[in-house]
């Protein structure tokens, strides 16, 4: 088999002078050389299409070639062409193992992503439920009358800083989700009207009671961009406005309008004053335990970044609601 | 109609199934508990829910198969997942399976009760016992015996308090011909509240030396005690009621 592979190249320089004798004026030799390229699966890098070119035109030379008188420098050009096709073969012989190597490496990746989320989703549920299961107690000491004021705030601490921990722990699924900021993009026409119905249906059950989630989009919402980051973006706008929202509603309104492609998150929830909305993208460690560690906003604002796109947030005041907003080139 | 409502927890956690079912014992709902889909299923079978609390992760049978398996018996029922488990997958599936609720463990027994209170829309919805305290009361009707009123929902002393009554009325009252028992509506918010009640009356007419014939029962308390699944088989409903 592995004699057989190094002979492959020999055996398209064959083909290709074969072919070459069959249809005069050279064209084979470009069917020859066009087969190889079509037959190879393969991301041929800029040089090896230089190498193509130059090829091509050496070929193209052989079109009044049928002269009896220079048969002999017409063979001596179809062997070094076909030498030439040879080593571009060859070439892309050695690629082409590469390639599946490399398929074979992208697959044990995806894999291995793929493991990492599941360890982390058994990891958030192991810590949590025993963080569950001391919140609960603690909430019920708390709604105990009896209990001293001193007693109290210490239990409120421990309320606290449980809350913050689960924070933690939640930010952790985040924090691994900066892996996915190094990839590349994947563009691709996405359907942002359906996006968003899907977000609505996934948010719905976890928002607070009482708080309604509606939707504003309607038209043609298709948008060249990368389908996955978007909707972490619009799944980390949505989770903070469902969060921070105990009454009232979460509105999500998409629109295309003069070259812009936007989308609002807007929510009654608790808002902020214009210290929390200067430090809201920055990353780093929040001692807020109801805010928590602040790396989804800061991950999203990235993403939008990776998109061509912006992220901008309002608030008229604490308590007065919050407005995030993504614009991205329509 | 029952005064309270009847909930069944599936919860492999058990500490934590205590703690709810201690929060929920102070107000008007009866709680079942299974450590698993299995136990759930076989509760369903026997038993009839307002609404159904489910985990997820759990052993033998978790909480989707348990919904999935559950099937006709739960989809008119509100069932509330509970759940330390926040994969998007897991949200979009119990939104398939119709659930009506999504709660992210940590959960405060408190949220659960505010939800909870959400859900139950039948009447009389969500009530703390505590919110009707209990009172025993007793006045002499001459030779026609004596009335008792018992207001409030029972809490653990109601058993103490009635016996002191009647103790009472033993030391003031030498003859006892008949009982008139008057009964508040709020006492039905107690899940046990009829076995309580007949247990205490029995004990009471014991002491007093009156037949249950000889006891006639007021207020409207006896009114939805009658739609209770026990009613029919206790010893004061064979007795006194027609």
């Amino acid at each position: 088999m592995k004699t057989l592979e190094k002979l492959w190249p020999l055996a398209a320089g064959c083909l290709v002078f074969g072919l070459d004798f069959l249809f005069p004026y050279g064209y084979a030799l470009w069917l020859g050389y066009m087969l190889i390229l079509i037959a190879l699966p393969i991301r041929t890098p800029p040089g090896l299409y230089a190498a193509a070119f130059v090829t091509f035109v050496i070929t193209g030379g052989f079109k009044d070639s049928d002269s009896l008188v220079q048969m002999e420098s017409v063979i001596f050009n179809r062997i070094s062409v076909c030498a030439a096709i040879g080593v571009i073969a060859a070439i892309l012989h050695s690629r082409r193992r590469l390639y599946f190597e490399v398929l074979a490496a992208r697959g044990e990746a995806e894999e291995a992503s793929k493991a990492k989320g599941r360890f982390m989703s058994y990891i958030s549920h192991d810590l949590r439920t025993p963080l569950n299961g001391i919140l609960a107690r603690v909430d019920m000491l708390l709604q105990n009358r009896s209990i001293t004021d001193s007693a109290r705030r210490d239990l409120q601490y421990v309320d606290s800083q449980g809350w913050l921990l689960n924070e933690f722990i939640h930010e952790l699924l985040d924090y691994s989700d900066y892996a996915t900021a190094r990839e590349p993009l994947e563009l691709d026409q996405v359907d942002v009207g359906s996006e968003i119905v899907s977000i609505q249906r996934l948010f719905e059950p976890l928002l607070h009671t009482g708080v309604s989630l509606e939707v504003h989009a309607d038209g043609n919402l298709f948008i060249r961009t990368d389908r996955r980051k978007l909707k972490h973006v619009l799944i980390n706008l949505v989770g903070n406005a469902a969060k921070f929202t105990q009454a009232g509603s979460i509105s999500i309104r998409a629109e295309k309008r003069a070259g812009i492609f936007s989308i609002e998150v807007e929510d009654t929830g608790s808002g902020g004053d214009a210290a929390l909305l200067s430090e809201m993208f920055r990353e780093g460690m929040s001692t807020d335990p109801a805010r928590g560690l602040g790396l989804g906003l800061p991950l999203s604002a990235h993403f939008a970044g990776l998109l061509g796109g912006i992220l901008t947030a309002s608030s008229e005041g604490e308590g007065l609601g919050m407005k995030v907003r993504l614009e991205l080139p329509a | 109609m029952a005064l309270f409502h009847k909930i069944l927890l599936v919860e492999d956690d058990q500490g934590f199934a205590e703690s709810i079912a201690r929060v929920f014992a102070e107000y008007n709902l009866q709680l079942d508990t299974a450590a698993d889909g299995r136990v759930a299923l076989m509760w369903l079978k026997q038993r009839v829910y307002d609404c159904v609390i489910t985990d997820l992760r759990m052993p033998i049978l978790g909480g989707f198969d348990f919904i999935e398996e559950a099937g006709a018996r739960l989809s008119a029922l509100p069932v509330l997942i509970m759940t330390a488990s926040g994969q998007k997958n897991d949200v979009m599936r119990a939104r398939t399976l119709g659930v009506s609720s999504y709660l992210m463990k940590p959960v405060r027994p408190t949220d659960l009760l505010q939800r909870l209170a959400e859900t139950l829309k039948s009447p009389p919805g969500l009530v703390r016992l505590a919110d009707f305290p209990l009172a025993v009361t007793y006045k002499s009707l001459g030779s026609s015996g004596v009335a008792i009123t018992v207001s409030g929902c029972p809490g653990e002393d109601f058993e103490n308090m009635f016996r002191d009554t009647a103790a009472d009325i033993h030391s003031h009252l030498a003859d006892v011909p008949r009982i008139e028992l008057t009964v508040n509506k709020e006492f039905g918010y107690h899940p046990l509240s009829l076995s309580l009640i007949e247990k205490v009356v029995a004990a009471a007419s014991k002491r007093l030396k009156v037949s249950s014939a000889k006891i006639e029962l007021k207020g409207d308390y006896w009114q939805d005690a009658k739609n209770m699944p026990a009613a029919r088989s206790g010893s004061l409903a064979q007795a006194v009621w027609p």
